[in-house]
């Protein structure tokens, strides 16, 4: 307000002029601030609740309410080196038999039934910063089966390493279980790479996205990033996954289009 | 602030000829805002342990699992011409009907009625994985959020009936007897009346202008007759009592303040929280129970289409079922204004495969479930309560629906055996289902009493739901109009929080510090009254209360539950749960 002329006309009566001077310090606020920080600091000293309870997530579904997780691994048959594959990808099959004898596979011998698949979702395709969240196993004995001979003649159905994933059925490795409030590591997406454990060798297989008889010139210098991955996505608001391709150009994981992943052999 | 730089002020004797320079003031006031800094207020002592009770108890963020195990006897057979349902059955006497000496008939398989459905190759619906949980049953959570009053009827033991509402009361009938030489008039009810012989009745029945009348007793003799008769005794009512009269009663706990201690009689009504689309059901793994399922081969030459298969007409299973959603309480209050301290697992029968739930509303597509109270099953016949003219049995819950020509069926081979077989090829049948619970759906919930005195709710009788064959597709019955099906309780209780045993009191009408909001004050004792809400943790001598697991900034709230299919003409009753050891005994 600004007043620059107060005018008194005469009047016997008697006149009073109130003004008031509205006086802040400078601390004012302070105490509040510095209650309010105090709460904050305890706060931050005895660790405040945060929720790190997991969820499950199921595939989200496709087509005709479809919710099946498909995923299909090829063996190498290692009738050739790596290096003289050029681009027939025939060489990569989807069953055990390159690894296992019928009778191993019928049988469940030892070697085979500790051997699993094992779904890594790391949070970035980097390697260098990169760090594994959740694993995904996939025992052998799940899967669809196939035809085979054993030793003796008999023609037999053995697990073929096909597994089609859902609520029944086949179900271990189908659900992701993870945080259920998203804020909490701010992770959503994930980049997932696969790996057989061989029991018979007590080895690690290493699997690609494409038989690597796809990788035009030298199949065995290649840009890892693209070549290992599929993408994982977690979905919130109706606590679904989805796969796609690791640059999430297209839906994977589908019975029309299953992960498939390939061995990689290192020459 | 004002801006003064501008203010000047000119005495009246320098403005006007006279002008008197006096009686000029200037107050000024000062404003200071600010305060002293109290350094004592910056210390904090922290103790975890305090500090656990207090985020414990401070969280009102539940998050519910529980364990139901699901216990049935398929006991009622029918016979179908519909070729899907005909082909999956569990025989009775398939060597008569292979021979035409009978329709083909048995027992459904124990999957139609399990949480579970594992018959993928089931040609009859679409089946799909992510529904095998949702096809035969819906879960939901929910909370009595408000009393109602319903229609009842009571079927006395001499087959009299006696139609009341919820909010009269509950149901008698009278005896009159001598007990120890006394002249007793027995009130038998078909509930729990929770009275003591400390409190006093409201009868219809009026007798020198009193209507009110005090207890002598609990029971007639008769073992556990306490918890279900009491007596007034007879000092010469004549003819205001008689044999056999039908009435109700209400508790009265003071008869000189009969407006304030008289309880009051209703129905729990359910509002959803959480729909079956947010709960996770599984079975629980490895777990067996002490009932073999019952199972039998099923020849091929003996089925109507040559196929060998295995039959399971009984099978319990155990079921681990999860919210996916927190419960979270603030702010919500129960059926009487009470901080909420209980929420419900209910269910809900839908039989998506079409043999139960055929409308008993069917201009509006509702009422596929009947529901009435423990009183109303009955052993030996069926309880007219149940009949399908009797409305007030219905739950308006809507139904779909979905139709399927016979020939679409497996099998049915034309002509190829018994009576009945496929000559309806062809023919069309409607199948109907009870569409899951959504948060505007509200259930009627088990029958009560609270008293404003006592501050306390009491379960008079729970309430039960009935599911029986669409007797188009499945005929079971001669009197389809009131044909046997199976029961089961819909609503399970889950303690989130639990009340004092005690009553606090609090004499005047003015409120004091941490005066719970859901006190009530009594005008006639000009008091406060209400129970406290025991803390988490806290578990008294007689064992009240809850020690829920607390991390996460949520309680971990678990259960057991044993969700019991009950055929017709068995009465709840001749179940038990748990088997109790005797207090004491003649012995002592």
């Amino acid at each position: 307000m600004t007043v620059n002329k107060f005018k008194f006309t005469r009047e016997n009566l008697t006149r009073k002029i109130t003004i008031p001077l509205d006086v802040k310090f400078d601390p004012y606020g302070r105490q509040e601030m510095t209650d309010q920080y105090v709460d904050e600091l305890v706060q931050e000293i005895i660790n405040p609740p945060k929720d790190y309870e997991v969820t499950r997530f199921s595939h989200e579904p496709f087509g005709l309410s479809l919710t099946s997780t498909n995923y299909q691994f090829y063996f190498f048959d290692n009738a050739v080196p790596i290096t003289n594959v050029g681009n027939n990808g025939n060489y990569w099959k989807n069953t055990y038999t390159n690894n296992f004898t019928p009778d191993e596979l019928y049988y469940y011998s030892n070697s085979f039934k500790n051997s699993f698949f094992k779904l890594d979702l790391y949070d970035s395709l980097n390697k260098q910063q990169q760090k594994v969240y959740i694993t995904l196993i996939l025992p052998v004995q799940q899967g669809k089966f196939e035809e085979v001979t054993l030793q003796n003649g008999d023609e037999v159905q053995v697990r073929k390493p096909n597994y089609q994933l859902d609520f029944i059925g086949d179900k271990e490795g189908y659900f992701i279980y993870w945080l259920r409030d998203p804020s909490v590591l701010g992770l959503t997406d994930f980049y997932m790479t696969a790996k057989f454990f061989d029991g018979k060798t007590g080895q690690f297989i290493r699997f690609m996205n494409k038989p690597q008889s796809s990788i035009s010139g030298n199949n065995t210098n290649f840009n890892p990033e693209e070549n290992f991955y599929y993408g994982v996505h977690l979905d919130y608001v109706n606590n679904t996954y989805s796969l796609s391709s690791f640059n999430n150009d297209f839906r994977a994981g589908t019975t029309m289009n299953p992960v498939k992943f390939y061995q990689y052999v290192n020459p | 602030m004002l801006n003064n730089d501008n203010i000047s002020v000119v005495p009246e004797n320098l403005q006007y000829i006279g002008g008197i320079n006096d009686g000029l003031t200037y107050p000024l006031t000062l404003n200071q805002s600010s305060r002293n800094y109290v350094q004592g207020e910056q210390n904090r002592v922290l103790n975890l342990q305090e500090q656990y009770v207090f985020e414990r108890n401070a969280s009102l963020k539940f998050r519910l699992s529980s364990k139901f195990q699901f216990v049935m006897d398929n006991t009622i057979s029918g016979t179908t011409t519909f070729n899907d349902f005909k082909n999956k059955l569990y025989y009775v006497n398939p060597e008569l009907s292979i021979q035409g000496l009978q329709p083909w008939g048995g027992f459904p398989q124990y999957y139609e009625f399990d949480f579970f459905r594992n018959d993928t190759t089931n040609t009859h619906i679409d089946f799909k994985p992510v529904s095998a949980y949702s096809y035969n049953w819906s879960f939901a959570i929910t909370y009595p959020h408000k009393n109602v009053d319903a229609k009842m009827s009571y079927l006395a033991p001499d087959g009299v009936a006696i139609n009341f509402s919820a909010s009269t009361g509950i149901p008698y009938i009278i005896k009159k007897k001598k007990i120890n030489g006394k002249p007793l008039i027995v009130f038998e009810c078909p509930v729990p009346h929770n009275l003591t012989t400390l409190n006093y009745v409201l009868l219809p029945v009026t007798f020198n202008n009193k209507n009110i009348y005090p207890i002598y007793s609990l029971g007639d003799e008769g073992f556990g007759s306490e918890i279900y008769k009491f007596t007034i005794y007879d000092i010469g009512y004549g003819t205001a009592f008689t044999e056999n009269d039908l009435g109700t009663f209400k508790k009265v706990v003071d008869p000189l303040n009969v407006k304030e201690t008289t309880s009051i009689y209703y129905c729990r009504e359910h509002k959803v929280l959480v729909t079956n689309d947010n709960m996770n059901v599984v079975k629980a793994g490895y777990e067996l129970n002490g009932f073999n399922p019952d199972k039998k081969l099923e020849y091929s030459a003996l089925t109507p289409n040559n196929v060998r298969r295995i039959s399971i007409k009984n099978a319990t299973n155990s079921y681990s079922v999860i919210s996916k959603k927190d419960i979270i309480i603030t702010g919500l209050t129960d059926n009487n204004g009470l901080p909420i301290t209980k929420v419900f697992y209910s269910l809900i029968n839908k039989g998506y495969a079409g043999y139960f739930n055929k409308p008993k509303i069917p201009n509006q597509n509702r009422g596929g479930l009947k529901m009435g109270w423990d009183f109303n099953i009955t052993s030996g016949g069926t309880n007219n309560w149940w009949s399908d003219t009797n409305l007030d049995a219905v739950l308006p819950l809507r139904v779909g629906s979905y139709q399927q020509s016979n020939s679409g069926g497996v099998g049915g081979k034309a002509g190829k055996t018994g009576v009945g077989g496929s000559s309806n090829n062809g023919a069309s049948f409607t199948f109907y289902y009870n569409l899951p619970l959504s948060t505007d759906t509200t259930l009627i919930g088990d029958f009560c009493e609270f008293n404003k005195f006592t501050q306390s709710e009491f379960v008079i009788s729970e309430n039960y739901h009935k599911i029986n064959y669409n007797q188009t597709v499945f005929p079971t019955s001669s009197t389809p109009e009131n044909s046997d099906g199976y029961y089961y309780k819909p609503h399970y209780e889950v303690e989130l929080r639990v009340f004092s045993v005690y009553v606090e009191s609090f004499g005047g009408a003015s409120a004091i510090d941490n005066l719970p909001n859901w006190a009530y004050y009594s005008n006639k004792y000009n008091k406060w009254i209400w129970r406290d809400l025991y803390e988490v943790g806290f578990i008294d001598q007689d064992g009240n209360g809850v020690d829920h697991p607390f991390t996460n900034d949520a309680s971990y709230v678990f259960d057991n539950f044993i969700f019991k299919l009950i055929p017709e003409g068995r009465t709840n009753k001749g179940f038990t749960e748990v088997i109790y050891q005797p207090l004491s005994d003649d012995c002592q």
